[in-house]
């Protein structure tokens, strides 16, 4: 209960902001104009793909790549959102009025995990009634569609978890932010060094740590219970760490 | 029953500094209380163990017989802080800051919106609601601080420098409003700087120095103890000398202003006869300074010495 009342406040607090709805606007321009040159470009194959016996359709032309390019889009603006979460609670000093409340770190963490992934699905939302839209008009593959768009959500929340320890670590939103996004982009090109390794047991663990290699699976349609089990790891891992951080911040004074 | 009951309190930061040396202080419920020291006294680790913003070395804390180390979230219950520093989202509408906090304290939205308005319009910021709090002037801050302490109904409201660097009208309807709470039965902890304040509001005091209680008891009693009391009086007509008063120091600061030291046995009455007798006439009259500084400052010196 406490962590939904958090959660809320999370959320109600980012609409408060300007950068929220700056984030939410330009996210969906770009995705738009994604998807729209994604459209365009399966118009222009058609005739070829008609010819083809098992052609690719509509869901892995059109809604496959703007999935995979909201990924990387997501991976820069995620840490925006993520850089006050905790940060500017301790800038302004209002992380003492949550220690006096009778609330746990707990729960101050899940609470604020929840409010930025609450926003994240809206961003998913309206990205999804793009793709949705097509269904007017042609088929989709909707069994594609629901693992893309699984994927996309738990890699979001894996970033958001991210930026959520960061932001526990720093007083400065600004270095939040600017190190979460190096951590991501190192968890997401690290399967490229993965392949420069000679040791295999090393290049297995590098490419098992990507987060792209992951996603890629579930953008297949592959639904494998070890890519959902790394992704809800991953989160639980930084949350927890999270929740320790503050703890030891708080037994410290 | 006690508020708020601290026993042989003890912190030491890291690095050896011991900022409370054994710390016992009684609160009654119901209470006014004032908590006074020099700054560095302690006084703020001692508010921030009661709300367990510092952890304690040693010692026990007790918030209306909930012990901290063993019921804490019901001992956070019982308070609302009112911080010296403004400590809320500077971006977030009044009402939203009222409301989050109730929240935090277990309320629903409807009983949250309920209470941010019954506490918004008892200090005069309901107008305000909408309004981003960066927007609003320094008293209105404050005066949104004490809404946001008060909106879960403590029974415990714990004020650390609610007036400073508020004006004076702002201050005392502000006085007005923590008396008219504390009548309703919110025991009320005061920590100022302005002793006037403390003497005004409080009728329990404790003075903490060096990281020890060194004085706790009634207001009334501790002023009794004020041996001698220095006044100003203003004279309806200059006087070229000091006037000769048998058992009075009289000091002249200019034509028409002497300065008088009376002690606790001596009488202003009879003053005011042997000023007659010799044609001088008081108009007005006023204390050189407050009684309670006077007597903070000799137990303050008197504990350094």
């Amino acid at each position: 209960m406490m962590v939904l009342t958090l959660a809320q406040r999370e959320i109600r607090s980012l609409f408060y902001s300007p950068l929220a709805w700056a984030i939410l606007a330009v996210t969906q321009f770009i995705l738009a104009y994604l998807f729209l040159a994604q459209l365009q470009e399966f118009i222009r194959l058609q005739p070829q793909l008609r010819v083809l016996e098992q052609a690719p359709g509509l869901t892995d032309v059109v809604i496959v790549p703007m999935y995979s390019s909201a990924a990387f889009i997501l991976m820069m603006v995620v840490p925006l959102l993520t850089m006050r979460l905790v940060s500017e609670e301790r800038r302004s000093r209002s992380l003492t009025l949550l220690f006096s409340a009778p609330i746990s770190m707990t729960e101050i963490i899940i609470g604020k995990f929840l409010g930025i992934v609450a926003f994240l699905l809206i961003i998913t939302g309206m990205m999804t009634l793009m793709p949705l839209s097509l269904s007017v008009a042609g088929s989709l593959d909707y069994g594609l569609l629901t693992a893309v768009v699984i994927g996309l959500i738990l890699m979001i929340a894996a970033f958001a978890s991210v930026g959520l320890y960061m932001s526990t670590l720093t007083i400065q939103p600004t270095v939040a932010a600017v190190s979460t996004f190096g951590i991501l982009l190192l968890l997401w090109i690290i399967d490229w060094a993965g392949t420069k390794v000679a040791d295999e047991n090393a290049s297995g663990a590098l490419t098992y740590l990507s987060m792209l290699r992951h996603f890629e699976s579930l953008t297949r349609g592959v639904f494998n219970s070890s890519d959902i089990m790394y992704y809800l790891l991953f989160i639980t891992t930084f949350i927890v760490l999270s929740i320790r951080r503050l703890d030891a911040d708080r037994l410290q004074r | 029953m006690q508020a708020l009951k601290i026993r042989n309190l003890v912190k030491t930061y890291k690095g050896g500094v011991e900022a409370l040396r054994g710390v016992d202080l009684d609160v009654p419920a119901g209470d006014f209380f004032a908590l006074l020291g020099p700054n560095g006294a302690g006084k703020s680790t001692t508010i921030g163990i009661a709300t367990s913003l510092v952890n304690k070395t040693g010692g026990t804390v007790e918030v209306f017989g909930h012990d901290i180390d063993k019921e804490l979230e019901a001992a956070k219950s019982c308070i609302g802080l009112v911080p010296q520093e403004f400590n809320f989202n500077q971006f977030e509408p009044v009402i939203e800051i009222v409301m989050n906090q109730a929240g935090y304290y277990g309320l629903d939205r409807s009983t949250a919106y309920q209470r941010a308005e019954k506490y918004l319009k008892q200090l005069s910021l309901w107008e305000k609601r909408a309004v981003m709090a960066r927007e609003l002037s320094g008293g209105m801050k404050r005066r949104l601080m004490i809404a946001r302490a008060l909106v879960h109904e403590p029974k415990l409201l714990i004020l650390d420098e609610p007036t400073a660097g508020v004006d004076i009208e702002i201050r005392r309807s502000m006085w007005e409003f923590l008396r008219k709470i504390n009548q309703q039965g919110t025991t009320i902890i005061l920590t100022t700087h302005y002793l006037e304040e403390a003497e005004n509001l409080c009728r329990h005091i404790a003075i903490i120095n060096n990281g020890k209680t060194i004085e706790s008891t009634e207001m009334k009693s501790l002023l009794r103890q004020l041996k001698v009391e220095t006044f100003l009086f203003y004279l309806q007509e200059a006087v070229t000398q000091v006037p000769e008063i048998a058992g009075y120091v009289l000091r002249q600061l200019d034509e028409t202003t002497l300065e008088v030291d009376v002690t606790s046995e001596q009488k202003l009455s009879s003053l005011f006869s042997a000023l007659g007798e010799q044609g001088i006439e008081v108009k007005s009259m006023k204390n050189k300074s407050n009684r309670l500084e006077e007597l903070f400052v000799s137990m303050v010196e008197g504990g350094q010495q």
